[in-house]
């Protein structure tokens, strides 16, 4: 005697994940099963709905240029602060090791650290508005 | 695409040139958005989630074990994105109801007003029953019913035993049929 049809082997049937000879089993089962048969007429017209949303999703253009922007963006920071970095660093060694009067190194190092201050104060500035925004997901 | 492709393509792009990206992107940005929608149900947040996914699948290509496949790899990313995704708009407190840019499709208004009419309230009614299954229920239809998955892709992009598929989809399709039930739609 064949064992009974389970929920998993009628959705396998629908699915059309048996083998030949377990969807011979179910196809007997069905036969003799007015109950199997609604279930799977059920199954199969919710099935045919949703065909229709699988159509839903359409792409209006492909999200690559925004990908790629998004892969080659931090390169092109990273190679822009760093190079900053290098050159003011540079500048600063060069400055700081020429014969220039001392009053003008200390004016002119005065200006630069005050200028790296108000820069990097603005920026952690502007990083916490944007933290706490309640509005930063929506777009413009 | 060929799984050696893929694969070949994955190589090149762990030395880390995103052009060889390009046709991975390409190959899987169609099925990844209708999975996407289908999670989401909004066709724009599809759109973010399939972006942040391949971002990551980029950044993590290092760690992809070579002797799986891509896809269902990927797929897992973009899952996990989609529910990342889900849990954030459920915290902002924003149940937001289904855009109404998935309820119509310009290709519908030559079947006439009444057709679009009719097709738009029962993808409405769809999309209604999705929302109202839980998430471990409507993934597995939208990887099933949506993208056409079959049992093993399931169990692999889900992370579950492959005997376990067809038990959760009878109960997903239940559930549905339940939910659809609760919004008027009547089955034999």
């Amino acid at each position: 005697m064949n064992p009974p049809i389970s929920n998993e082997d009628l959705m396998r049937y629908l699915d059309d994940e048996l083998s030949n000879e377990d969807r011979l089993r179910v196809e007997g089962a069905l036969l003799n099963s007015t109950e199997l048969r609604r279930d799977l007429a059920i199954f199969r017209s919710m099935r045919l709905d949703l065909e229709d949303l699988a159509g839903s999703g359409h792409s209006r253009s492909s999200v690559w240029d925004t990908v790629q922007r998004r892969l080659t963006q931090p390169v092109g920071w990273i190679l822009l602060v760093s190079g900053f970095v290098l050159w003011a660093g540079y500048g600063a060694w060069v400055f700081a090791t020429s014969p220039a009067n001392p009053v003008e190194k200390l004016a002119i190092g005065a200006l630069g650290v005050g200028f790296l201050i108000l820069l990097m104060s603005t920026i952690l500035e502007r990083l916490s508005e944007w933290k706490d925004d309640p509005y930063r997901d929506v777009e413009r | 695409m060929q799984a050696e492709v893929e694969l070949e393509l994955i190589r090149k792009c762990t030395t880390g040139d995103p052009r060889f990206f390009e046709p991975l992107v390409r190959a899987y940005e169609g099925p990844g958005l209708r999975v996407a929608t289908g999670m989401l149900g909004d066709t724009d947040e599809a759109r973010d989630a399939l972006q942040e996914a391949f971002v990551k699948v980029f950044k993590n290509l290092s760690r992809f074990d070579k002797k799986r496949a891509f896809g269902p790899w990927f797929f897992q990313i973009l899952r996990n994105q989609c529910r990342d995704m889900i849990r954030a708009r459920n915290s902002r407190g924003a149940r937001e109801t289904r855009d109404e840019r998935l309820e119509f499709r310009p290709a519908d208004a030559e079947k006439g007003p009444e057709r679009v009419r009719q097709r738009s309230a029962a993808r409405d009614l769809l999309w209604r029953g999705l929302d109202a299954i839980g998430e471990d229920h409507r993934e597995v239809i939208v990887l099933k019913e949506l993208q056409g998955f079959r049992y093993p892709e399931i169990a692999e992009i889900l992370d579950i035993p492959e005997g376990t598929v067809a038990s959760r989809l009878y109960h997903a399709r239940r559930a549905l049929k339940a939910a659809l039930e609760d919004l008027g739609v009547q089955y034999p």
